[in-house]
C-alpha cells in the first residue's frame, strides 16, 4: 500500500470521528432523557389491565409506586425486584419501594399468565 | 410510545411463547436496557475508524499462517478418563433432576444448566481456557469407555466419515438447538429438555458408533464443534496429552473448512441474531402479521406462533448467509481467478470471532444473573425444599453490574470481535494474493461485510431496534 493510500485511510478515520462527534453532541443522548413516571395505578377486569399494557419508566434511584386493582383473585409479580403479592377479588396491591436494579422488567398477573406494564429503570 | 406499543402488541400476541416473563428466556426475570444512540453512534464509529486504520497500518506480509505452538506442561494420563466420568456423572444427573424435579422451569436446575451454564457458559470458558467441553464430553467419554472394552472383541472397522457430509451435522444441531431455545413453546420445560439432552446423546453415539469417534466429534457432534470453534481462538491448546500455548487468533487461522463449515457459522450468527432482533420493535411488528398468515392456514395459536417464529429465525439465517456471501463474490472482483466457494471457505475463519463477539453481547449479562441461580438450584436441584450446600435461600444479586457496565461489554465484544475479524482476513488476503494490490482491493470487500455485521450485532443491541 503507497503513502497516498495511506493517508487517505487515515483522512477517512479522521472525518468518521467529526461526523460521529458531531451526530453524538447534536443528537443530545435524546432519547435518554425519558420523564419519570410516578405513581401508577393499573386496573385489572377480567383478567386483562384495562387500557392495555402500561408502560412505565423510572430513574434509577426513583421511588416506583405502583398500584394494582383486580377484579379477580390472583397474585401480581414484579419481575426483577421479584416480589410477589397476592390480590384478592375486587382488592388492591401496592408495590412502593426505591428502584435500585436497572433494566427492563415486566409485572405480571402471574396465574393468568398477564402482562400488566412493561417497567423500564434507566441509569 | 410507539415502541411501548409495539412491545405490548407482541407481548400481547405472544402469551404462549412468553409464560413466566417477557424474555426469550423465559428463566429470566429481567433483560437489558438498549444502549443509548449516543453510545450507539461511537461506537459504530469506533468500528470504522478501527477498520480504516488497521487496513491503512496492518502488516504488509503474512504473519499467521504458520501457527506455532509450545508445550507447557504434559498431562497425567489419569485427566482424560477422569474429566469424562465427571462429564457423565454431570450430564445423568441434570437429565435425572429434569425428568424426576419440579417440573416449574425456575424450580429445577435443569433449564438453567442447558441455557445457561452450558451454552453460554462454556463459550466464554472455552475462550479463555481452550476446549474443555472436550475433556468432560459426556457422550465421548462413554464411546471411548465402550471402544476399549469392545476392542477386545475386534469389532469391525468404523465407515469411513463421507466427505460431503462434512460439518453440515454441526450445522443443523445448532440450528435446531436455536429453535428449540428461541422458538419451541415448551423449551423450559425441564422433563422436555432432559429427554431432548438423551436424544442428543443417543444421536451422537449412533455416529461415533458408525464414523469413529474422533471423525464424528471433529465434525458432526454439534456442541462439541460449536465450542471448539470458540477455543480456536484460545491460547491454551490441549492436544495428544500436552497444554501448549500459542498466540491468540492463532489457532483458528488453520481451521479445516470441509462442507457445512460456511453454514455453520452462518448459523451461529444468524441464529444469534434472530435473539436480538425477535425482542426489538421491527419483530414486534411483523410478527402478528406471521401469526395471523398462519392461523388463516388453519394452525393452532401455539402453531401459528411457532411458525412464524420458524420463519424469523431461519430468515435470520439466509440474512447472514447473504451478506457473507455478497462480500465473497464481491472479493472475485479483485482478480486473480479465485472461485466464490473457495473464497467462503478460505475466509470462513474470520466469522469465529465475530460470532463469538455476538454471543458475548447477548449473553454476558444472562450468564452473569442467571448465572448465580446456580448457587440456589444446585442446592436445591429437584426443586423440593432441599438445601445441599445451605444455598438454596440465596437470590440473584441484580447490582453485580449496571446498565452502563453491560453496554460497555456489548460495545466492547463486538468492537474487539470486529478487529479480530479484521486482522484474520488481512493476514489470509496477503498470503493468498500474489499481487498486494489485489489483497488490499479484496480486503474492502471483505470489510464491508464485517463492517456490516457489527453494525447490525450493535443495532441489535441498540434503542433502535428495541
Amino acid at each position: 500500500m503507497s503513502r497516498t493510500q495511506r493517508l487517505v485511510l487515515l483522512g477517512v478515520a479522521l472525518v468518521v470521528v467529526v461526523a460521529a462527534g458531531v451526530i453524538a453532541v447534536s443528537s443530545g443522548g435524546g432519547d435518554d432523557a425519558k420523564k419519570s413516571s410516578g405513581p401508577a395505578t393499573i386496573v385489572v377486569s377480567g383478567g386483562k389491565p384495562v387500557g392495555g399494557v402500561r408502560s412505565l419508566t423510572y430513574k434509577k434511584g426513583d421511588r416506583i409506586d405502583l398500584t394494582v386493582k383486580s377484579d379477580s383473585a390472583d397474585e401480581v409479580h414484579f419481575h426483577g425486584y421479584d416480589v410477589k403479592k397476592d390480590v384478592p377479588k375486587g382488592g388492591t396491591v401496592r408495590f412502593s419501594f426505591p428502584a435500585t436494579i436497572e433494566g427492563k422488567f415486566i409485572v405480571e398477573l402471574e396465574n393468568a399468565k398477564q402482562t400488566l406494564a412493561n417497567v423500564e429503570v434507566t441509569p | 410510545m410507539r415502541k411501548a406499543a409495539a412491545y405490548a402488541a407482541a407481548l400481547s400476541a405472544a402469551p404462549l411463547l412468553f409464560p413466566a416473563s417477557a424474555a426469550a428466556h423465559g428463566i429470566v426475570g429481567k433483560q437489558d436496557l438498549p444502549i443509548s444512540r449516543a453510545l450507539f453512534t461511537w461506537a459504530a464509529a469506533t468500528v470504522l475508524v478501527v477498520s480504516f486504520v488497521g487496513l491503512a497500518t496492518l502488516w504488509p506480509t503474512p504473519r499467521l499462517q504458520h501457527p506455532r505452538e509450545r508445550m507447557v506442561a504434559r498431562l497425567p494420563k489419569v485427566l482424560d478418563p477422569l474429566c469424562g466420568l465427571i462429564g457423565v456423572a454431570i450430564f445423568l444427573f441434570v437429565v435425572y433432576v429434569g425428568l424426576r424435579g419440579s417440573q416449574v422451569a425456575t424450580a429445577n436446575l435443569a433449564p438453567t444448566f442447558v441455557y445457561v451454564l452450558f451454552w453460554v457458559g462454556l463459550p466464554f470458558l472455552s475462550l479463555l481456557l481452550g476446549d474443555v467441553f472436550r475433556a468432560f464430553n459426556p457422550w465421548r467419554a462413554i464411546a471411548r469407555a465402550v471402544g476399549f472394552v469392545a476392542r477386545r472383541f475386534s469389532p469391525p472397522e468404523p465407515l469411513a466419515y463421507p466427505e460431503w457430509l462434512g460439518r453440515w451435522p454441526a450445522a443443523i444441531g445448532i440450528l435446531a438447538f436455536a429453535w428449540l431455545e428461541l422458538v419451541y413453546a415448551n423449551r423450559d420445560d425441564p422433563s422436555t429438555l432432559a429427554v431432548l439432552a438423551l436424544a442428543y446423546a443417543t444421536v451422537q453415539l449412533v455416529g461415533m458408533a458408525l464414523y469413529g469417534i474422533e471423525p464424528w466429534l471433529r465434525k458432526g457432534d454439534a456442541f462439541g464443534v460449536y465450542f471448539g470453534l470458540f477455543a480456536k481462538l484460545s491460547p491454551l491448546h490441549w492436544v495428544d496429552g500436552q497444554l501448549r500455548i500459542r498466540r491468540p487468533l492463532e489457532g483458528v487461522v488453520g481451521l479445516d473448512t470441509p462442507p457445512g463449515t460456511v453454514a455453520l457459522l452462518v448459523t451461529m450468527i444468524g441464529t444469534t441474531s434472530f435473539d436480538g432482533f425477535s425482542q426489538g420493535e421491527l419483530w414486534g411488528s411483523l410478527s402478528p402479521k406471521l401469526n395471523s398468515f398462519f392461523s388463516d392456514l388453519g394452525l393452532g395459536p401455539k402453531d401459528a406462533l411457532e411458525a412464524a417464529f420458524t420463519v424469523g429465525l431461519v430468515g435470520a439465517v439466509l440474512v447472514i448467509a447473504g451478506l457473507y456471501r455478497l462480500g465473497v463474490i464481491g472479493m472475485r472482483t479483485a482478480g486473480e481467478d479465485h472461485q466464490a466457494g473457495e473464497l467462503a471457505r478460505l475466509f470462513v475463519h474470520t466469522l469465529v470471532p465475530i460470532a463469538l463477539a455476538y454471543v458475548v453481547a447477548h449473553y454476558f449479562s444472562l450468564l452473569l444473573y442467571q448465572g448465580q441461580a446456580t448457587a440456589y438450584l444446585a442446592s436445591d436441584p429437584l426443586g423440593n425444599g432441599a438445601d445441599l450446600f445451605g444455598t438454596a435461600s440465596k437470590n440473584i444479586d441484580y447490582g453485580v453490574i449496571g446498565a452502563n457496565g453491560i453496554w460497555y461489554v456489548q460495545v466492547g465484544a463486538l468492537v474487539l470481535g470486529h478487529a479480530c475479524a479484521l486482522i484474520l482476513a488481512h493476514d489470509r488476503a496477503l498470503a493468498l494474493y500474489r499481487s498486494p494490490r489485489a489483497a488490499v482491493r479484496s480486503q474492502y470487500w471483505m470489510l464491508a461485510v464485517m463492517v456490516a455485521f457489527t453494525s447490525l450485532g450493535l443495532w441489535l443491541l441498540s434503542a433502535a431496534n428495541q
